[in-house]
């Protein structure tokens, strides 16, 4: 499925924003006209099930109509998928425990984990916010297209062929790119974890 | 599935998600504008329907039209059609990356653009490379990625399965409890895998982390061999070719296997008519 963020017939983020602002109803609407391929994409990345990705979407306008007011997202369209990815996630983990999920999140964070396994063991010894303060500053060491890559494939699961496809690329070099930038965490990683 | 990275990656910045989204939508505007070209092109056509309404209508059903196949699909044979530019106005179905698709809209007529040409597929299924044909290659990868999928899902199930009948009887530790039908087609599901990693009431972890990592490397050696059969064709391609592109460029040379254009914009775009969709357009650095 591709995912298509806009339409003729969509309103602008700031105009769905007011309509929450609003407390109108029809901002869920709108929302779902705009953001709703992208939102359940998200999910079904993760879930790998139809059923679960439409409630996890329903979940998903639910907190941000809870959200909206007060909070003023700057940039509508992460702030909605920031959310859909933890409802997600959140979802992913409970229905783990029950049942294995297959799904593309398992091999992009494995596939992650394993461009760093040689140095398991400073990553084991780096906490998480720690981890996650490494990972934002070498992101932002990266290009505007290896960031995309790497945030497509590992915050959004999306399969390198997706990736390749949104980016009008080919696979093989998406893959290159992924390789790159994994070799380039690993190294960082390894000199950050001898600092902690 | 190590839960710390997936939380530090759920941990970034609210600027990089921004910065996503603005790079997303420049993807998605490139995707989007050749079908607005289109548009306005059939509109334009509209304006002279009375006086070349059949001629018109013609020349856009014969070569404004797209040339088979869903454009940035990976095909069944593993060859990709890049998702690229196809745009009626601009190119007449030329296929050229996002980047040579803004220097041709920045381009007048008579301006000379460095580009290079490429295959638009990896190689054809019956390509040899090393006594193999090139769907080989691409069968073994397709089935490496199942058996990829198999194993990480079994360090999952794993955790449950290990618990044998019990599972579906007492329930695990936890609290977890299974049908009997869905412990037993998903032990049948793991097949061979399931007495290979569950021995004794136990999950062998490591030994499939490493099975997974052995996996993983043989796909990624076939990735390479990917790169080098791309290459291998590329280079047969080019020498092919490059007669076509000498006739009709100002400079036309294989380079590194790859044929190096000196083009203006108007003779790019004749190609499109003239070409059949085996041509894929970048721009040189």
């Amino acid at each position: 499925m591709q995912i298509a963020m806009e339409t003729c017939a969509s309103l602008s983020d700031d105009e769905i924003i007011e309509l929450y602002f609003q407390r109108s109803e029809s901002a869920i609407d709108e929302t779902d006209k705009k953001y709703g391929e992208l939102v359940f994409r998200i999910a079904y990345n993760i879930l790998n099930d139809k059923s679960d990705s439409e409630e996890c979407q329903n979940d998903t306008y639910l907190d941000v109509w809870k959200a909206i007011p007060p909070t003023r997202p700057r940039v509508f369209g992460a702030f909605i998928a920031k959310i859909a990815r933890r409802i997600s996630i959140d979802l992913y983990r409970h229905k783990a425990r029950k049942r294995s999920v297959p799904s593309e999140l398992v091999s992009s964070i494995d596939e992650l984990e394993f461009c760093l396994t040689d140095e398991k063991n400073v990553l084991e010894s780096i906490e998480v916010k720690e981890l996650a303060r490494a990972l934002n500053t070498f992101l932002k060491t990266l290009s505007q297209k290896q960031q995309y890559i790497f945030i497509s494939r590992f915050y959004f699961s999306y399969s390198v062929e997706q990736i390749a496809r949104e980016m009008g690329s080919t696979p093989s070099s998406v893959y290159k790119a992924l390789e790159k930038i994994k070799r380039a965490l690993g190294e960082y990683l390894k000199k950050e974890g001898v600092d902690v | 599935m190590n839960e710390k990275l997936l939380d530090a990656v759920g941990s970034l910045d609210d600027e990089l998600l921004e910065n996503y989204f603005k790079t997303k939508a420049e993807f998605d505007k490139n995707k989007t504008r050749p079908r607005l070209s289109l548009q306005k092109y059939i509109s334009l056509a509209a304006c002279f329907v009375l006086v070349f309404a059949v001629a018109i209508t013609a020349i856009i059903i014969e070569f404004g039209g797209p040339r088979g196949g869903s454009i940035g699909d990976v095909g069944a044979d593993g060859n990709v059609t890049p998702d690229t530019s196809v745009d009626e106005g601009l190119g007449n179905g030329l296929s050229v990356s996002p980047e040579l698709y803004e220097a041709m809209k920045k381009a007048q007529d008579v301006d000379v653009l460095a580009v290079i040409v490429n295959s638009q597929i990896i190689a054809p299924n019956d390509f040899n490379y090393n006594g193999k044909a090139f769907s080989e290659y691409n069968s073994a990868y397709i089935e490496l990625g199942k058996v990829l999928k198999k194993l990480n899902e079994l360090l999952v199930d794993g955790e449950y399965l290990k618990y044998g009948e019990a599972l579906y009887k007492d329930g695990a530790p936890d609290g977890t409890k299974w049908t009997r039908e869905v412990y037993e087609k998903t032990v049948a599901y793991y097949g061979d895998l399931f007495d290979k990693y569950i021995k004794n009431g136990e999950l062998l972890e490591n030994e499939l982390l490493g099975e997974i990592k052995a996996v993983e490397n043989a796909r990624a050696e076939l990735d390479r061999t990917f790169d080098e059969i791309a290459s291998a064709y590329g280079s047969i391609f080019a020498e092919e070719n490059l007669p076509f592109f000498e006739k009709i460029s100002e400079k036309a040379e294989v380079n590194d296997g790859k044929i190096h254009l000196e083009i203006t914009k108007a003779e790019l775009q004749k190609i499109a008519s003239s070409g059949d969709g085996k041509y894929y357009f970048t721009l040189a650095e």
